[in-house]
């Protein structure tokens, strides 16, 4: 009371301490605490928008990706298989699926079934949302897969603050479709088909000898080595290796090589 | 204050070193406060330019990965595969990767230093873009790109790393 009251000029020391408290409090906040929420400046939703989209395209680049993949290890496996799903249905000779005058695999079709079961393995449990959910076809040398039902869609959050009912929510989505081009196996498939209908060694006994012959007429041979093998009368092994390297998915490794197509002919 | 001026009083030593002492714990609050400030603005604008470069940064991952490779029918994402699966493509993938971004405006990745890294099972690969290059890089700020392992129980990391020297 005597201090307030007197008229002599003085410092008030523990005003001066609580000011220097309150500044060393604002540098150490500011210079090692973590910077205050940044979407608090013009231009964040945009920012945040942008943020969005490439989330939807890492999605998209993970879904090319897997589809190619898995149209890696289908060609191998229908290559392998002569073109089939699973057993010829006129039959196997040597393991081998039967290719005929009567019989020739729908591998199309065939391709398409087995990339579905392998886009579901390879899409794995990460994208349990998409798992199932494609329309594939093929056109010309690509596989377009189209998704069936609604869009993906990708969540982000604007003006988030602890506690604060101002969270601003926006939805940003795609349709997660992919295309996989450079396919080789049906184009293949289509030769092989072309080779034995030029062949035209239906009714021949020997017909290793009639595939080899034609073999050497037919025009497309320089795109492929072939190995023919006599297995019993009217029925011959093949196997057809392209000289064009692909991607091949076999036993869990990714190969970049042609691939070798293996069936049997039976020209009864 | 005329007066105070016009005064041919000394001021005593006991009342003169508290106000010099006074004057400048005051210096030293404004400073305080004054960086304090300042200090914070720069944190605003330093987190907007992350935010802008992390999205530069991951445009330029996804446009990496999305490349064709030169005389295969192969994107680059491929090829981290094949190099994953088999070490002979390593090489291919890192002259490929060089070649793409040093093929980039020299502008891209010239402000700080940045490197590539990929990371999977069987490869771990840093590959440093852009054009400085320091070796003690600290306060690193990440873009990343996961893609899905046909092995099914890992995935490839692919990242781009910025980095102050």
């Amino acid at each position: 009371m005597k201090t307030i009251k007197s008229k002599k000029a003085m410092i008030l020391y523990y005003v001066v301490f609580i000011g220097i408290l309150v500044s060393f409090a604002a540098f150490f906040i500011s210079y090692f605490g973590k910077p205050t929420a940044y979407l608090q400046f013009e231009g964040a939703i945009q920012l945040s928008f942008i943020n969005a989209s490439q989330e939807a395209e890492k999605q998209m680049l993970y879904n090319d990706i897997a589809a190619k993949q898995a149209a890696a290890k289908t060609s191998y496996e229908l290559a392998l298989n002569g073109g089939y799903f699973g057993a010829s249905e006129c039959g196997q000779i040597k393991g081998l699926n039967i290719w005929s005058s009567k019989y020739v695999p729908d591998y199309k079709n065939n391709f398409l079934r087995l990339m579905l079961d392998n886009l579901d393995t390879i899409l794995g449990t990460k994208d349990e949302l998409l798992r199932g959910r494609y329309l594939l076809s093929v056109i010309d040398n690509s596989l377009v897969g189209t998704s069936k039902s609604s869009s993906t869609v990708f969540k982000t959050e604007v003006f988030k603050k602890e506690g604060s009912p101002d969270t601003i929510r926006y939805e940003y989505a795609v349709n997660p479709s992919f295309k996989v081009d450079g396919l080789t196996v049906i184009a293949e498939l289509n030769d092989i088909k072309e080779f034995l209908q030029f062949a035209n060694c239906n009714g021949r006994t020997d017909t290793t000898n009639c595939l080899s012959r034609a073999w050497d007429k037919w025009p497309k041979r320089e795109s492929y080595s072939p190995m023919f093998a006599e297995v019993q009368d009217y029925k011959s092994e093949i196997e057809i290796k392209s000289k064009k390297s692909t991607l091949i998915l076999k036993e869990g490794r990714l190969y970049y090589e042609p691939l070798t197509y293996k069936l049997a002919y039976s020209a009864e | 204050m005329d007066k105070l001026l016009k005064s041919r009083k000394a001021v005593g030593f006991d009342d003169f070193l508290p106000l010099v002492i006074a004057v400048f714990i005051f210096l030293m609050v404004f400073l305080f406060v004054g960086f304090a400030i300042n200090n914070s603005e720069k944190a605003k604008i330093n987190s907007v330019e992350e935010i802008k470069d992390k999205i530069m940064m991951t445009d330029a991952l996804i446009n990496y990965l999305r490349a064709d490779v030169q005389d295969y029918n192969l994107k680059i994402a491929d090829l981290i595969y094949l190099a994953e699966d088999d070490k002979k493509y390593l090489p291919l993938l890192i002259s490929t990767t060089e070649q793409y971004f040093s093929s980039l405006p020299e502008n891209y990745f010239s402000k700080y230093s940045y490197e590539l890294s990929i990371a999977g099972k069987n490869i771990g690969k840093s590959i440093p873009i852009g054009n400085r290059h320091c070796p003690a890089a600290h306060n690193i700020l990440q873009s990343e790109v996961l893609l899905p392992s046909h092995a099914k129980d890992y995935f490839i990391k692919v990242s781009i790393n910025r980095a102050y020297c």
